[in-house]
């Protein structure tokens, strides 16, 4: 009699458990943390004395780090012996409407600095914007070429909570993108 | 003449009399319990009536020097067994013997003097873990305790996190079984730590070679049987405190347990355990190694009711750690990874804390074990078990959230829950002992569901097992067949973009169902050798992270890519273990082992980095490969004198791909350790059991390596040193258990191939730990 009611128990926590965690196995998270995804990254040129817009470079990633690949990496082309004043756009377009990340970068300038390096002496970039406690940020920035060249330049964000000096070396990466540049 | 005669007839007498004295052998007794065979310590014995004033060891052994006569009586004797006796006419060379006691705790039981040879099961070619060393490396991790049998090593994320190695093999083709079930976590993981604290467990087996026929068939390495100490069988109550300071890292460890036995309903038993465990930074010989604190707190119960035809258990323990992830190594891209690998220092240093900051992880495991026994009759005995287990992983990253108001809900980037239920119902047919049928059913059911970055997907999976088991004993030989059926089924549960670019469910479905088995036989020599041999087919289907791993692995610095089309691995193998424990100085034992495997699955780089909005990373593909691997495990022991021994345990993997003959990537290097120690079993009144020793390990730098595959290339071989010294000590009357151990002695700067923290920075440095043991109750 003992043993049968041991069995009993055993088979009714059995089946009691089972169904507890059956339901949700079936239905995957849907939420990646969607909100913080920076899939896009674009140049924004525009002409330094007309301020007309000359150009937009993208490199797309749909899902950031993840494994998929990019769906668009474009090759910066500009004009020789000009100026440019470029903005950096960073968007989450994972989600719909596609969030303005940048904005938040913005937002919180003083943890943030965007670095632009390239091993070629035609290019030179400048940052133009400032955070509030006036360090640079690198969301607006000026960017000169002299004559007719290829090359990559490395566009990067820095995370720097804290620790923000105008140091690139320092922090964590949340964007790094090195894009093929042609001057002609 | 005559005096010639005379002197003839004096050299006779003289060599008779000198004979009659000096004809000596030595005889190790060794004492096991009856029904689990664990060494049983403290035992009594009497030579033809007479106390001997050595009790057994901590293995179970009594060795004494034993005259050349006719015949003799020896008796056994243990608090809570019967007494055993044996007459024996002493050989004219070394004896070797094993007795059981009994203590009735089946009653039903043939109650019989058993004096025979080592038994032990074929399918086993088991090496068991020294007590001595359980209690110096316990407090450590129980990869660190299992270590200390030749043929296992470890696979490691810094010290904190220790995953065993056996034979080249680990993870998901070595089976944990704890408390007769098996250990369910995510163990895909390179840098996911077995979830059991050693503290629950008195005996540690590892059991090599197709052990997967009872266990499971995945079980292609083998098997590691974690099992706890017997409840006390008297009415009353005893335990233990153990509290252990280690200074690397500047932590401690304090565990305890209480065993009860009311005196009115003595049919139930308890116990009561719990471990605490916490550590700051660890420190490498030249830098501290920031973040790498550790804190744990794990309880177990457990509760048995006994009575003549039944018995049942119930056993519940959680698990809780928070683990503090080197930031060095928490890199992110191509960039990154190179800057560190060239800097002869990590990245990041600091000084001491205990703080445990991102990127860490956090894991809560929790078992419950419900077994019921029957004794059927004289003959059989039915089992049933229940078990259901439920982990949970939560990874913090070192990238907090863009948004400072998500950042401030402090979520974790990524967590897994992996529900395991299970119920095995076994069947046990013994017959004069000769011949036992063992047969059983496993049913298995799992589901695992994640938050966060979805790295591998939802599933459910349902195993059914069949086996059976038949043992034969003939006059010098042991024979074993064993066979299991598995059935397997796998769903999937996954978001994929479609051709639209809409994200829609997809459900995935695999089924396996494939045929396990093992043949082993076993001689004896009366000379005191004795072989094994063990030939069996085990199979093992690809993990959920194999076919489905998508994204960056934060902890692998990489980006792996599963692929769903992998097919099985199939594992053919031969096992042998050759030992000679005849002669009372010398025992030796050697294990070769041949595994060919047929759709071997690891990672391979990918030709060019993966490039992602946060720059390039490495990127790793499963694939799936023909291999053989191959080696030898020695251990011998030499007893120097009846106080010092010494003792070489040796290690050699090899492992090719069959049709290139390229190496295998992440294979244990070629290790040797050189122990030197003293034993006294009493000093004086107040001091047992007392141990001293220095070790010497070796490993070797593994140059045998693929090129190309990997980010760095293997580090230099190494020698560490390590000593200990233990003791019993009566202080007020109670037997304190006094220990200290140096770990790393010369606070030597080394890493480890199989260590992945090797690219950023050193292992860690010298490790003073004293422990102290102190019993409680009776």
């Amino acid at each position: 009699m003992k043993n049968l009611f041991w069995f009993t128990c055993v088979i009714v926590m059995l089946s009691a458990s089972c169904k507890k965690d059956d339901k949700k196995v079936d239905e995957p998270d849907h939420d990646h943390n969607e909100s913080e995804v920076i899939t896009t990254v674009q140049l924004v040129f525009s002409d330094s004395t007309s301020g007309a817009k000359v150009g937009t470079f993208t490199f797309k990633d749909p899902d950031g780090d993840g494994g998929i690949s990019f769906t668009k990496f474009d090759t910066i082309s500009l004009s020789a012996n000009s100026t440019y004043l470029v903005d950096l756009v960073l968007l989450n377009e994972a989600a719909q409407p596609a969030g303005d990340i940048s904005k938040e970068v913005l937002e919180e300038g003083k943890d943030h600095l965007v670095c632009y390096t390239t091993a070629s002496t035609g290019l030179s970039v400048e940052r133009t914007d400032k955070d509030a406690n006036g360090l640079q940020i690198g969301l607006k920035s000026k960017w000169k070429t002299k004559t007719n060249e290829k090359g990559k330049i490395l566009v990067s964000l820095k995370h720097q909570p804290g620790i923000k000096t105008g140091d690139c070396g320092k922090g964590e990466t949340d964007v790094e993108v090195d894009f093929p540049f042609v001057v002609k | 003449m005559k005096q010639l005669v005379f002197i003839a007839m004096l050299t006779m007498i003289f060599n008779a009399v000198a004979q009659k004295d000096s004809c000596k052998v030595s005889v190790v007794f060794t004492v096991l319990d009856y029904h689990n065979k664990f060494p049983l310590t403290s035992v009594h014995c009497f030579i033809d009536g007479k106390k001997f004033e050595v009790e057994s060891d901590e293995n179970g052994t009594i060795r004494f020097e034993q005259n050349c006569v006719s015949k003799v009586d020896y008796s056994f004797g243990l608090n809570g067994y019967s007494t055993e006796k044996i007459a024996l006419s002493v050989f004219k060379r070394d004896t070797s013997i094993v007795v059981y006691l009994d203590d009735h705790s089946s009653s039903l039981t043939e109650f019989s003097i058993s004096v025979k040879r080592k038994e032990q099961a074929v399918f086993q070619t088991l090496q068991r873990v020294d007590s001595s060393k359980i209690l110096e490396s316990r407090s450590l991790s129980l990869g660190d305790v299992l270590k200390n049998i030749p043929g296992v090593s470890s696979l490691n994320t810094g010290n904190s996190v220790v995953k065993p190695v056996l034979h080249g093999l680990h993870s998901n083709r070595l089976l944990l079984v704890q408390h007769d079930l098996r250990q369910e976590g995510q163990q895909w993981g390179v840098e996911h730590a077995p979830e059991i604290d050693p503290f629950t467990a008195g005996d540690f087996q590892v059991i090599s070679g197709a052990a997967s026929v009872r266990y499971g068939s995945d079980a292609i390495a083998g098997v590691v049987l974690i099992q706890p100490k017997k409840l006390r069988d008297s009415s009353g109550f005893n335990g233990e405190i153990n509290l252990i300071g280690t200074s690397n890292g500047r932590g401690g460890t304090s565990s305890a347990f209480l065993d009860f036995r009311p005196k009115k309903w003595n049919s139930l038993a308890f116990r009561l355990q719990g471990t605490l465990k916490k550590n700051g930074n660890l420190r490498a010989p030249d830098y501290y190694l920031v973040n790498t604190g550790q804190e744990e707190s794990n309880y177990s119960a457990t509760a048995e009711y006994k009575k003549d035809k039944f018995s049942v258990q119930v056993y519940y323990s959680q698990f809780n750690t928070k683990l503090a992830i080197f930031s060095a190594s928490h890199i992110g891209n191509l960039t990154d990874l190179k800057k560190a690998f060239n800097s002869e220092i990590p990245l990041e240093t600091g000084g001491f804390s205990y703080d445990i900051n991102r990127p860490y992880q956090g894991i809560f495991h929790e078992l419950l074990k419900v077994k019921l026994d029957w004794k059927l009759n004289r003959h059989s005995d039915l089992s049933l078990v229940y078990g259901r287990q439920y982990n949970k992983r939560f990874e913090y990253d070192k990238h907090r959230p863009l948004n400072d108001s998500l950042a401030a809900l402090n979520k974790p980037e990524l967590e897994f829950r992996l529900t395991s239920h299970s119920v095995d119902l076994i069947h046990d047919l013994k017959l004069k002992r000769k011949v036992h049928l063992q047969s059983g059913v496993n049913l298995a059911y799992q589901g695992n569901t994640y938050s966060g970055r979805p790295l591998i997907p939802n599933f459910r999976q349902i195993t059914v097992g069949v086996f059976s088991i038949l043992q034969y004993k003939s006059k010098r030989y042991n024979y074993e067949l064993g066979v299991r059926q598995d059935v397997r089924s796998l769903e999937v549960f996954k978001f994929q973009l479609d051709a639209n670019g809409n994200n829609t469910l997809i459900t995935p479905q695999y089924f396996y169902s494939n045929l396990s088995f093992n043949v082993g036989v076993m001689r004896e020599w009366k000379s005191g050798i004795q072989a094994k041999l063990n030939v069996g087919k085990s199979w093992r289907s690809p993990s959920i992270a194999e076919m489905y791993s998508s994204g960056l692995h934060h902890g692998a610095a990489a980006i792996e890519y599963g692929d769903p089309n992998l097919k099985k691995e199939t594992s053919y193998q031969l096992n042998a273990q050759f030992s000679y424990s005849g002669n009372q100085r010398w025992k030796v034992i050697v294990g070769p082992y041949l595994n060919i495997m047929d759709g071997f699955i690891y990672r391979e780089p990918t030709k060019e980095p993966i490039l992602t909005i946060r720059g390039a990373y490495p990127g790793f593909k499963f694939v799936q490969k023909d291999v053989v691997l191959y080696g030898v495990d020695v251990d011998l022991n030499y007893s120097i004198n009846a106080h010092w021994y010494g003792s070489l345990k040796g290690a050699l993997v090899r492992a090719n791909e069959r049709e290139s003959g390229l190496f295998v990537i992440g294979m244990p290097a070629d290790r040797a350790t050189i122990e030197l120690g003293y034993l006294q079993e009493r000093l004086n009144n107040r001091i047992k059991k007392v141990k001293g020793y220095v070790a010497f390990s070796a490993v070797n730098k593994q140059w045998r390596v693929p090129s190309g595959m990997d980010f760095a290339l293997p580090p230099t071989g190494y020698v560490l040193v390590q000593m200990g010294l233990s003791a019993q000590v009566m202080i007020n009357n109670q037997p304190l258990q006094l220990g200290i151990t140096v770990l790393n002695a010369f606070n030597k700067a080394y890493r480890d191939y199989l260590d992945r923290f090797r690219y950023f920075a050193d292992a860690a440095g010298r490790n003073v730990q004293v422990r102290i043991g102190i019993p409680l109750g009776k």
